[in-house]
C-alpha cells in the first residue's frame, strides 16, 4: 500500500501530469499522421526523456497510448490508417463518417473504445500480470504458427464481396510477404536483382497506398460538382449515446481482453489484435451484415483491442524483461537507462516503479479520452473539407509519411504503385484487408512453421502435443470455412424455399 | 463483371505460374531446414493457381446476372483518375530529381485543377499554405527528413 501511495504521489505531481499530457498530445498527432507510427513517436522523444527520469517514462507511456489512438482519427476521416493498428478501423469508421455523415459519432465510439481498452489492460497489468506472463511463456514456435494461421482465417470474414477474391487477395499478400531475403537460408526471393527488395516489401508504404492513395483515386472518379461540395456532418452529440454504449459495450469488453492477451504475447502487436477482435465481433454480432458499412461494433472492436495492447505488451516487458511489441522494445531501453531492471524480481525489488508505470498508464488513457472528446469537433471538421482540396493534401501526406519511414524514395514508388494497383483491384471487387493481413502474417506463419519442423525433425505430429496450437488451428479451420459453408447452406435453403 | 472476372482469373493464373517458376530456382536448403526457401512460395503459387481456376470457372458458369463493366474508359471520371495517376508518377519523378518542395509546387495546383478547382487565388494560396505547413510541421517541428532530391543533395 505504501508503494502504491508513493507511486500515486509521483504520478499526480504537476510536472508529471504536464509531461504525461504532452506525451499523449504528441502521440495523438503522430499517430494521426500516416507514416508516423507509435514506434517513431517514441523514438523521436526518447532522447528528451533521459533527463526527466521517472517523468520521462510517463511521457513515453503517454506517447504510446496517444499514438495508437491517433491512428483511428485519419482512419475514420480519410480512410488512411495513421498506424497499422487502425487499418481494421477503416472498414466501418470511414463508411460511418462518409456514407452516413456521422464522423463525430465514429470518433466518439473510437475514443470510448480506446479509453476502455487502455484502462482495462492497465487494470489487468496490475492484477494478473505474473499469471498472464506464465501463459505467454507457453507460446513457442508451434503456437506462434497457429496464431498466424488463426489470424489468416479472418480473411473470409473480411471478404465482403467475394470469398474467392478475398482468398486470392490474402494469397497475394502472403506472396508479397515472401519477397526479400529468406532469413533462414539467406536466399533472395523475388528480388529480381534489386537492392530495394532485399529487405522485402515494406508494410507501411503498401498500407498507405492500398488504403489511402487508392481511396483518393476512387473519390476523384466522382462527379466534379460533388467534389466541390462540403459533406454535411451530423454532429448531434460528442459523447456516445446510450444506444451506442449498450450496443458496443460487450464488444468493447471482449475486444479489450483479446487485445490484452495478444499484447502479452511477445512478437505480436496491435495490428493482429485489432483484426482478431474485428473478426470475433463480426462472428458473434446479431447484425453481421452491417459490418463494413458503418457498424458501431466494427469501430469499437479494433480500437478497444489495439489500445488494450498497450497494457498487454507491458506484461511480458515488466515481468520477464521481454518486450511485447516494437514500442515496448524501445521502452525496455528507456527503462534500463533509468535504472529500472525489468524481470521477475521487478515486482518485489522496485515495487514503486511498477506502480508508477501502471498508474501512469491509467492517467495516459484518461488524458487520451479528454483530448479525444475535447477535439472531436475540430477533427470532424476535416470531413467538411471538399474533396478537391482534401485529395491533393492527402496525396502529400501519403508521400511525406511514406518517405519518413526509411528516407527511401523506393518506398514512395512502392506507395504510388500500390495505390494505382489498389484502385484497379477495388474496381474489380477485391477487398484490401485480406492483402494487408497476408502481408502482416506471411513471415509469422512461414518462419514459425519452418522452425517448428526443425524442432520436430519434419513431423507435423508436433501440433498434437501442443494443445494451445491445436486449439488455435481448429478454431482457424472453423473460422475459415464457416462463412463459406453458411453461404452455401443459405443458398440451398433459399432454393428449397422457392421450390 | 463476368468478363472482367475471367480476365482477372487469367491474370492471377499467369502470375501464379510465373511465381512458381521463379520459386523452383530458390535453392540454398539447409540440412536442418525441412522445407527450404522455395517451399512457401511454391505453396502460395499453387494456392493462387487453384483460386484463379475457381474464379475463371465461376465467371463461365455463374448463373448470376452480369453486372456492369468495372471500368468505363470513356467516362470523364475514369479519364480524371488516369490523369491524376500520371500526375502522381510525375510527382514522384520531380521529388526524386528536385525534392519535395519543388514537387509540391508542381503537383498541388495541377491536382486541384484536375479535381475541378479553377479559382487561381485558391490554387496558389492553398499550395503555398500546404507547403508552409509541411515545412513547419515535418521539417522544423518533428525534424522528419524530407526528400531533397538529386538537386538538393548536389547543392548541399
Amino acid at each position: 500500500m505504501d508503494a502504491f501511495l508513493q507511486a500515486a504521489a509521483l504520478v499526480f505531481s504537476p510536472a508529471a501530469l504536464f509531461y504525461t499530457f504532452l506525451g499523449v498530445l504528441f502521440g495523438i498527432l503522430c499517430g494521426a499522421m500516416p507514416g508516423l507510427s507509435a514506434v517513431m513517436a517514441v523514438s523521436i522523444m526518447l532522447p528528451f526523456t533521459f533527463s526527466l527520469k521517472d517523468t520521462g517514462i510517463m511521457m513515453l507511456l503517454g506517447i504510446f497510448c496517444g499514438a495508437v489512438y491517433g491512428g483511428s482519427i485519419t482512419a475514420i476521416l480519410i480512410n488512411t490508417p495513421g498506424t497499422a493498428n487502425s487499418a481494421a478501423t477503416c472498414l466501418d469508421g470511414y463508411p460511418m463518417a462518409h456514407k452516413h455523415g456521422q464522423s463525430g459519432r465514429a470518433l466518439s465510439i473510437s475514443t470510448m473504445a480506446s479509453t476502455f481498452g487502455g484502462l482495462l489492460s492497465a487494470l489487468m497489468l496490475l492484477w494478473i500480470a505474473p499469471a498472464l506472463s506464465k501463459i505467454a511463456l507457453n507460446f513457442g514456435v508451434p503456437e506462434m504458427f497457429a496464431l498466424g494461421v488463426f489470424g489468416l482465417s479472418i480473411v473470409t470474414a473480411v471478404s465482403s464481396h467475394s470469398v474467392v477474391k478475398g482468398l486470392l487477395g490474402a494469397v497475394l499478400g502472403l506472396l508479397l510477404g515472401a519477397v526479400g531475403m529468406d532469413t533462414t537460408s539467406a536466399t533472395f526471393r523475388y528480388t529480381f536483382g534489386t537492392t530495394y527488395l532485399i529487405s522485402g516489401i515494406q508494410f507501411v508504404p503498401l498500407l498507405i497506398g492500398l488504403f489511402a492513395f487508392s481511396q483518393c483515386l476512387l473519390s476523384a472518379e466522382a462527379d466534379i460538382k460533388s467534389m466541390a461540395k462540403s459533406k454535411q456532418d451530423k454532429l448531434a452529440q460528442i459523447l456516445p449515446t446510450r444506444e451506442d454504449i449498450r450496443r458496443t459495450g460487450p464488444t468493447i469488453l471482449i475486444s479489450s481482453i483479446i487485445g490484452t492477451v495478444v499484447g502479452a504475447i511477445p512478437g505480436t502487436g496491435g495490428d493482429i489484435a485489432s483484426w482478431i477482435s474485428y473478426n470475433v465481433a463480426k462472428r458473434f454480432s446479431k447484425r453481421p451484415g452491417a459490418f463494413g458499412d458503418g457498424a458501431p461494433e466494427g469501430i469499437a472492436a479494433p480500437e478497444a483491442a489495439n489500445n488494450a495492447v498497450s497494457g498487454g505488451a507491458m506484461i511480458p516487458l515488466l515481468t520477464l524483461g521481454i518486450p511485447g511489441d516494437s514500442v515496448t522494445a524501445i521502452m525496455l531501453g528507456a527503462l534500463m537507462m533509468q535504472g529500472i531492471a525489468p524481470g521477475p524480481l521487478l515486482f518485489t525489488t522496485q515495487t514503486v516503479k511498477v506502480y508508477t508505470i501502471i498508474i501512469a498508464l491509467f492517467v495516459s488513457n484518461v488524458f487520451m479520452c479528454l483530448l479525444g472528446y475535447g477535439a472531436i469537433r475540430i477533427f470532424s471538421k476535416i470531413s467538411l473539407v471538399p474533396a478537391k482540396w482534401l485529395n491533393p493534401l492527402v496525396f502529400v501526406f501519403c508521400t511525406v509519411g511514406t518517405f519518413a519511414i526509411n528516407n527511401n524514395m523506393g518506398d514512395v514508388v512502392l506507395m504510388i504503385g500500390a495505390g494505382i494497383v489498389g484502385y484497379v483491384l477495388i474496381k474489380l471487387d477485391f477487398c484490401m484487408p485480406p492483402i494487408i493481413l497476408g502481408l502482416i502474417l506471411s513471415d509469422t506463419v512461414e518462419s514459425n512453421l519452418r522452425r517448428t519442423l526443425v524442432l520436430s525433425d519434419g513431423s507435423l505430429r508436433i501440433f498434437l502435443t501442443h494443445p494451445i496450437a491445436l486449439a488455435l488451428l481448429a478454431v482457424a479451420a472453423v473460422s475459415l470455412l464457416s462463412p463459406i459453408i453458411l453461404k452455401f447452406w443459405k443458398g440451398r435453403s433459399a432454393k428449397s424455399a422457392e421450390k | 463483371m463476368k468478363k472482367s472476372n475471367f480476365a482477372t482469373g487469367l491474370f492471377f493464373l499467369a502470375l501464379s505460374i510465373f511465381a512458381y517458376v521463379q520459386a523452383r530456382s530458390m535453392m540454398g536448403k539447409l540440412d536442418s531446414d525441412a522445407l527450404g526457401p522455395g517451399f512457401w512460395p511454391k505453396l502460395l503459387s499453387a494456392a493462387m493457381m487453384i483460386l484463379s481456376v475457381v474464379l475463371i470457372l465461376q465467371s463461365l458458369f455463374s448463373r448470376q446476372p452480369a453486372a456492369g463493366a468495372p471500368f468505363d474508359v470513356k467516362s470523364e471520371g475514369f479519364r480524371r483518375v488516369v490523369k491524376i495517376s500520371g500526375l502522381m508518377v510525375l510527382f514522384g519523378a520531380v521529388i526524386y530529381a528536385a525534392g519535395i518542395y519543388v514537387g509540391m509546387v508542381v503537383m498541388l495546383p495541377l491536382c486541384m485543377f484536375l479535381h475541378g478547382e479553377r479559382n487561381k487565388r485558391i490554387l496558389l494560396g492553398l499550395t503555398a499554405a500546404i507547403i508552409v505547413f509541411i515545412y513547419l510541421t515535418f521539417g522544423l517541428g518533428l525534424k522528419v527528413p524530407l526528400p531533397k532530391g538529386l538537386l538538393g543533395s548536389y547543392l548541399g
